[in-house]
């Protein structure tokens, strides 16, 4: 016999032997695929989401730009462009003329309207602040081109902030809506505290307002006071943005969170979460199991009472009073949760080590000189290693399902959000009543689907973990 | 009895205490095991067989309360030395024993490879030395060598036996204990592992002690036989001795209630049960159900009253043939 190294082996098994095992039948290979989109899913989410993402999830300023309750972008492709889709202008003419101390900065664009809806709002970003600081602030002054021959002139106003909010300026709701009392003579075209923004794209038709499709110029001069602001400013520090009417892959919510990103940033920490959880029960019911049925008499008396108290506890509604009564986050719910959930498992691990314990194999090797440990590793580890790691698999969707429904109670909460939390904030803001379903189906389908994918998991384990079921 | 037997019992008693009392499984039993031979151990259920037999090989339960003789084994005390001792160097290595029910001895979750070489690992052999033998052992039995990497569920009852009998005699021991290790088999695969056994025997040079409550079993293999009842030896001796020449009423009935084929004999039994081993039935254990003692008045007082002495009967063969009953005293 050729030289035997000291391999790992569960059960018997090798690591490779198991996993041919496990993905041998149908439900294993789905299980697999299934788990494997879960693991590369929420892997990718922490490439790519910023280490600060929490931070910049609630930072409202961030968000600003988005449009408000927006579906996603894809619906245009699907019932034709009705909506507008965001565009962010960086690609434009620039050049800088200087004259008497002041800076010309022109920059010309044009954008193909062709949907329904307009775009909603545009605005200035300027990523400088030495421009939008200065003792005297710059001066913009935009021209619009419309298709059908028409011009809109919009200005001069003062940038004098970060981000400026063309469409709610009253200069400019002044002049687009003098525009239309000068065109079509229809005055007070723009409702008060709506946006002017829309109505650059309208015209009137038959005494009522259409959209008025075709390629639209702008042409933005901004006039810096200064005689050196071409040092200061350069191209990339200027941008354009027109807010669409629908938006990313998944849409966006109240704030204008990318809902994609929420969604993805749920991955992990809702992985992470049920995991931690269950492998907190697994080591409380293992260790408890295990003392109490090999080491019997009053030792497994104590721990089963104290374990049938644990098993009495109502979980859930003790979950939400202390959620609500200390404030917890979702970390101490996960630490809690564990704590009051461990109690069957460890009652059937010593029911399998009290059978375990009495078979005869073990009087055998207590007869050939065996000792505790060696009984406790070699044959009753053995055995509960499989159920070990079921109860592993089989309590990590519960776990998810629990901590999301009290996220979704709007406890227990957490900076990264959750997809319990998001299905909390689409319920406050009344996502269902409104429509917005691009709120409430992703998360809820996420959440089944992890689900889903850990029952699957289980299922498939069966033949690795049950030696009976193998070879066929 | 002219060479040293190779093990023998001397007034082996074994007691368990449980809530009702004092049991007394095996009690005041002695006999020799020569050199290559087979004694069959046979008694009813509940007699005291399979106690005897862990007695033999020190495994008993926790709630023993009383454990006194003598055991030598190749002339040497083995009843009374330090369990780490007898563990070293008696047990697997001179005395090893097949268990009873032993379909249910194998774990299920451990390949028969390492779970056959566990005590060989606990004694400090080398891993692969262990295996080796294992398979050297599955060989002798007539089961291929891979079957070291085989679970217990993918083997048939027979093979499972053949397994914890290639156990047995991997060490290379002298005795054998076989606690009824044919029980749970069909006729067809018993009789494979009869004369597995006796090829083993004649291989291995092994003695055997066979337990079991089949007398036309027994027959196969015995060249000795002991009767036991309620926890006592009643009757021992040569096999040819025992099967033509039953003198014990008990041997006698349990000899008339074995089966015959064929022939239209109507089976007799032996009325009432064994008695309970907490509170035996005094002088003689077998009096309540003895037909003899019904029946002759002059055995009244005598053999519910003092235990009866061993008493020699002539017979054919070399081994002394003891009954032990008043009819003969």
């Amino acid at each position: 016999m050729a030289k035997r190294r000291r391999e790992f082996r569960i059960l018997g098994m090798t690591p490779s032997e198991i996993f041919k095992e496990f993905i041998s039948g149908s439900t294993g290979k789905v299980a697999m695929a299934l788990f494997i989109i879960l693991v590369v899913v929420s892997i990718y989410a922490l490439i790519v989401l910023p280490p600060n993402f929490a931070e910049i999830w609630n930072n409202p300023k961030y968000w600003q730009l988005n449009p408000q309750y927006a579906p996603p972008a894809w619906i245009d492709s699907v019932i034709g462009p009705v909506y507008s889709q965001q565009i962010y202008v960086n690609n434009y003419e620039y050049s800088v003329q200087q004259s008497n101390g002041v800076t010309y900065i022109t920059i010309s664009f044009s954008v193909d309207y062709k949907y329904d809806k307009p775009w909603s709002e545009m605005f200035v970003v300027i990523n400088n602040p030495a421009i939008y600081s200065l003792s005297q602030p710059p001066v913009l002054s935009i021209t619009v081109y419309r298709p059908d021959g028409s011009e809109i002139v919009l200005g001069p106003l003062p940038i004098d902030r970060r981000v400026t909010t063309l469409g709610v300026v009253p200069e400019v709701v002044g002049q687009v809506n003098l525009f239309y009392a000068e065109k079509y003579h229809i005055t007070g075209v723009i409702p008060t505290g709506s946006s002017a923004t829309p109505y650059i794209f309208y015209t009137v038709d038959g005494g009522k307002l259409t959209p008025l499709k075709g390629v639209y110029n702008f042409r933005l001069v901004f006039y810096v006071f200064s005689q050196n602001a071409s040092s200061l400013i350069n191209k990339e520090d200027l941008e354009i943005v027109l807010q669409g009417q629908i938006y990313g892959l998944m849409g966006t919510d109240n704030e204008g969170h990318d809902l994609w990103l929420g969604l993805l940033a749920g991955f992990p920490i809702d992985l992470a979460v049920g995991l931690l959880t269950a492998l907190i029960i697994v080591v409380i019911a293992v260790v408890i199991g295990i003392v109490a049925g090999f080491y019997g008499s009053l030792v497994d008396e104590g721990l089963m009472r104290l374990t049938d108290f644990v098993i009495l506890l109502p979980a859930f509604p003790l979950l939400i009073v202390f959620s609500v009564l200390f404030r917890w986050n979702i970390w101490y719910a996960v630490v809690f949760l564990a704590i009051v959930s461990w109690g069957a498992s460890a009652r059937i691990i010593r029911a399998m080590i009290m059978q375990i314990r009495n078979a005869q194999y073990i009087e055998s090797a207590i007869i050939a000189g065996a000792s505790r440990m060696w009984i406790l590793r070699n044959h009753i580890l053995t055995q509960i290693v499989p159920y070990i790691l079921y109860l592993l698999v089989t309590n990590v969707p519960g776990a998810i399902l629990t901590l999301t429904s009290i996220n979704f109670l709007g406890l227990a909460g957490s900076e990264y959000p959750t997809w319990g939390m998001l299905l909390y904030y689409a319920e406050v803001f009344g996502a269902l009543t409104s429509g917005y379903w691009w709120w409430v189906v992703p998360p809820g389908l996420l959440v089944a689907f992890v689900a889903v994918v850990f029952i699957l998991t289980a299922m498939a384990s069966e033949p690795v973990v049950n030696p009976r079921l193998r070879y066929g | 009895m002219t060479a040293m037997a190779l093990l023998e019992v001397k007034n082996a008693r074994l007691y368990y205490t449980t809530t009702k009392g004092v049991v007394k499984a095996v009690d005041s039993v002695s006999f020799e095991l020569n050199e290559g031979e087979t004694l069959a151990v046979v008694g009813e259920s509940g007699s005291g067989k399979s106690t005897l037999a862990k007695l033999l090989v020190r495994v008993w339960e926790r709630n023993i309360s009383l454990v006194d003789g003598e055991i030598y084994l190749e002339g040497k005390e083995v009843l009374h030395i330090p369990e780490s001792e007898f563990r070293r160097e008696v047990r697997w290595k001179k005395i090893a024993m097949v268990p009873q029910a032993s379909m249910n001895a194998l774990n299920p979750v451990i390949k028969i490879g390492d779970q056959m070489i566990e005590p060989l690992l606990l004694q400090g052999t080398d891993k692969e030395e262990a295996l080796k033998m294992a398979m050297d052992a599955l060989e002798a039995v007539g089961l291929p060598r891979d079957i070291v990497n085989r679970y217990t569920h993918q083997l048939s009852g027979g093979m499972k036996q053949r397994v914890i009998i290639a156990m047995s005699i991997m060490a290379h021991p002298r005795i054998v204990i076989l606690d009824e290790p044919t029980s749970a088999l069909d006729v067809i695969t018993q009789a494979n592992i009869m004369n597995l056994l006796k090829k083993l025997k004649w291989e291995f040079k092994l003695s055997y002690i066979f337990i079991t409550h089949d007398l036309a079993l027994a027959s196969e293999l015995a060249d000795a036989v002991a009767i036991m009842y309620a926890g006592k030896i009643v009757e021992i001796g040569g096999a040819e001795d025992i099967y033509q020449n039953p003198s014990h009423p008990y041997t006698q009935g349990l000899i008339s209630s074995v089966p015959t084929l064929r022939v239209d004999k109507s089976l007799s039994f032996i009325p009432g049960e064994v008695p309970s081993l907490i509170n035996p039935p005094p002088g003689c254990r077998f009096h309540p159900r003895c037909p003899y003692y019904r029946d002759r008045d002059y055995l009244k007082g005598l053999c519910d009253a003092k235990e009866p002495p061993g008493v020699k009967v002539e017979g054919k063969s070399s081994r002394t043939h003891l009954v032990y009953c008043w009819l003969y005293g």
